[in-house]
């Protein structure tokens, strides 16, 4: 028991030093993209900042849990196309209501997320695999419906959800505030929430103290689904299309904002609100890169480097947490 | 515990281990029969020729992709190294005897050097390879792109050598299936015949346990990827020989074909375990595959569907199979 509760205090420091590191790039690239632009702070580019940020930011609540289990989840951008795509679809060229087209992307999402779930936990086929392969079936599936080509969407009410504010806030942003809200309640105050974390920070110890493992990385995959749904539809309703390939670079933008704000692949180190500003550093980092007018191939490379550097991070921090532990167990025995 | 009850469940997995090493050539072989019944084109030498012409390229990378899985790894940055070389490749252009020879060397020593800086990266710091090389993935893609400034590259007149190297023939066979046919064996020959082979089957099977033995893991694992580069990038010049007129995009895509091949072949997921020779059967199955299912008139998009579905069968019957390995 005391050594739970000295590597909780433990992770919470990490944590804390960790989000520190974040504030370290975010607050000087404020700075600088502040002094090269004037336009940045303007109600117009901040307004089309948390949009992006929203879409990121959605998927993130899923997956820092999936991470949080020590899991990953591959598959998101295929499935946030798929949920656009099948949105558009429904309300286009089947003619239904709108509500039926976003409820159809959204449970889409979620039952590619389930998919995820039970590949991974009755399969048990490793994480990165499992949503490697789904990510091409699902992608194909997306290719499949649209022949390869955007469907675009005639109902002009639907493209408010993304286009639309409320007062001088967006609405993406405002969905984004409401499922990052319950996302830290879930993972704060409910017993799956918890039992995430007991997961990824030891699974077989989680599984002798009577936590339902596979069912909780099970609710995990489809919570990751779910959000990657909504941000789908939110997307196509922004664009007033439904792309099969819009996705395809969400996985890894999700993934490195989550490993920026702390969050570690090995499982159980984190939290939602730590990594919420990695989303936040990426945003206005790519909203940077547009400001200063820097080709789209550079953005990608620098993404690739970014990605590159926060596994070395990770890696190094988990080595260091691994002595500590160690070193703590020792004077324990001592 | 006697000595019966420790037996048993080394049988099962033996017999489920030979099953599988059988399976990919029964399948292979119930695939060409039915195939050809039912639709008498396809035992035309000319469209079997086709078939192994096209497959080549996909093999190269798969032989890569097997030596890297085999040592307990991924790598899913050889599409984007293959576009590098074969974009390189065009940009030196082969138009006469120094610079072809600079379009083959130099695309070559790119491939080794990505393969190397993916082994550094999972070789030092164990990170997950699958999203290390999705990082480096990235990163040479990007990077082919600004080369390229996202427009196509050609070359006119390539010269006669440059061309043969796809356009070839010897002996009435494609050029590119000889060169598909030789690496094989050469791979074959490295992983079953060299100390560096076993070393990367020990690698695979037990990382620590090896390092203990005195396996040099880092310089092993670094070594896989660097052969899997090296492929990456051979195949990059033989699609670059093909087409000459290159989207820089081309070959984003050929890393999830040989994955699937090779993990079809019965390649451990979770390595220590596989064999080329299952490999080349996994990547004729589904060359074979493609091939019907253009002959059928299936669309490009229903294609990719199909192909995700069956890399998830192929990574589901391995997960099944290390399963009753560990029971």
């Amino acid at each position: 028991m005391k050594n739970i509760i000295q590597k909780s205090l433990q992770s919470g420091f990490v944590t804390f030093l960790k989000n520190q590191k974040v504030l370290a790039i975010l607050i000087p690239l404020l700075i600088l993209v502040s002094t090269q632009s004037n336009k940045f702070w303007s109600l117009y580019n901040l307004q089309g900042l948390w949009v992006i940020i929203a879409m990121d930011g959605i998927m993130l609540v899923g997956m820092v849990m999936v991470m949080l289990t020590a899991g990953l989840d591959l598959s998101i951008g295929a499935i946030m196309s798929l949920a656009g795509v099948i949105c558009v679809y429904l309300m286009n060229e089947l003619g239904l209501p709108m509500w039926a087209g976003i409820l159809g992307g959204i449970l889409v999402g979620a039952l590619g997320g389930a998919m995820n779930g039970l590949f991974i936990t009755a399969f048990k086929i490793n994480p990165f695999i499992a949503t490697l392969g789904t990510m091409i079936t699902f992608e194909g599936l997306a290719m499949t419906i649209t022949d390869g080509y955007p469907v675009v969407n005639k109902v002009l009410i639907f493209s408010e959800i993304g286009r639309g504010k409320l007062g001088i806030i967006p609405i993406p942003a405002i969905i984004l505030a409401m499922i990052f809200t319950a996302g830290v309640i879930f993972l704060h105050y409910t017993e799956t929430g918890r039992s995430i974390y007991a997961i990824g920070g030891n699974e077989e110890a989680a599984h002798a103290s009577g936590i339902r493992v596979k069912r909780v990385k099970f609710i995990t995959y489809t919570i990751c689904g779910l959000t990657a749904g909504i941000s789908g539809v939110i997307l196509a309703s922004r664009l007033s299309t439904g792309s099969p390939i819009v996705g395809s670079d969400s996985a890894l933008n999700v993934i490195t904002a989550a490993m920026l704000g702390g969050i570690s692949m090995s499982g159980g180190v984190g939290t939602l609100e730590g990594a919420f500003l990695g989303v936040l550093t990426m945003g206005v980092l790519s909203n940077s890169f547009n400001m200063m007018n820097i080709q789209a191939y550079y953005q990608q490379v620098i993404k690739g480097i970014l990605l590159l550097v926060v596994i070395v991070i990770d890696r190094v921090s988990a080595n260091s947490r691994k002595k500590a532990l160690e070193r703590t167990r020792g004077k324990n025995q001592a | 515990m006697n000595e019966s009850n420790i037996k048993k469940p080394n049988a099962v997995a033996s017999f489920f281990r030979n099953l599988s090493g059988q399976t990919i050539w029964m399948v292979f072989a119930v695939l060409v029969i039915t195939i050809s019944l039912m639709e008498p084109k396809f035992i035309s030498s000319s469209n079997i020729l086709n078939v192994l012409r096209q497959v080549s390229i996909v093999g190269l990378i798969s032989l890569g992709m097997t030596v890297v899985l085999i040592g307990g790894n991924f790598d899913l940055s050889t599409g984007a190294i293959l576009t590098l070389a074969a974009v390189v490749s065009v940009n030196i252009g082969p138009e006469n005897g120094p610079l072809t020879a600079l379009a083959i060397i130099i695309p070559l020593l790119l491939g080794v050097f990505v393969g190397l800086l993916n082994g550094l990266l999972v070789g030092l710091l164990k990170a997950n390879s699958i999203i290390v090389t999705v990082g480096t993935q990235f990163m040479v893609a990007g990077a082919t792109l600004i080369y390229t400034g996202g427009q196509h590259v050609w070359v006119w007149s390539p010269t006669q050598f440059y061309e043969a190297i796809s356009g070839g023939y010897l002996m009435g066979i494609p050029n590119p299936i000889f060169i598909f046919l030789i690496l094989t064996v050469i791979t074959q020959i490295i992983l079953k015949r060299t100390s560096f082979g076993r070393y990367v089957y020990a690698l695979g099977n037990n990382d620590d346990a090896s390092r203990l033995m005195g396996i040099k893991t880092n310089l092993i694992r670094m070594s896989t990827y660097v052969f899997s580069g090296f492929t990456a990038a051979a195949a990059g010049i033989l699609l670059a020989s093909r087409v000459k007129n290159l989207d820089p995009t081309i070959g984003l895509g050929y890393e999830f074909q040989a994955l699937t091949a090779v993990v079809l072949g019965g390649t451990k997921t979770s390595g220590g375990e596989g064999r080329i020779y299952n490999t080349l059967a996994g990547v004729l199955t589904l060359g074979i595959i493609s091939n019907s299912m253009t002959l059928l008139n299936i669309s490009y998009n229903l294609q990719l569907l199909i192909r995700g579905l069956i890399l998830l069968t192929a990574v589901a019957i391995d997960a099944k199979r290390n399963q009753s390995v560990a029971r």
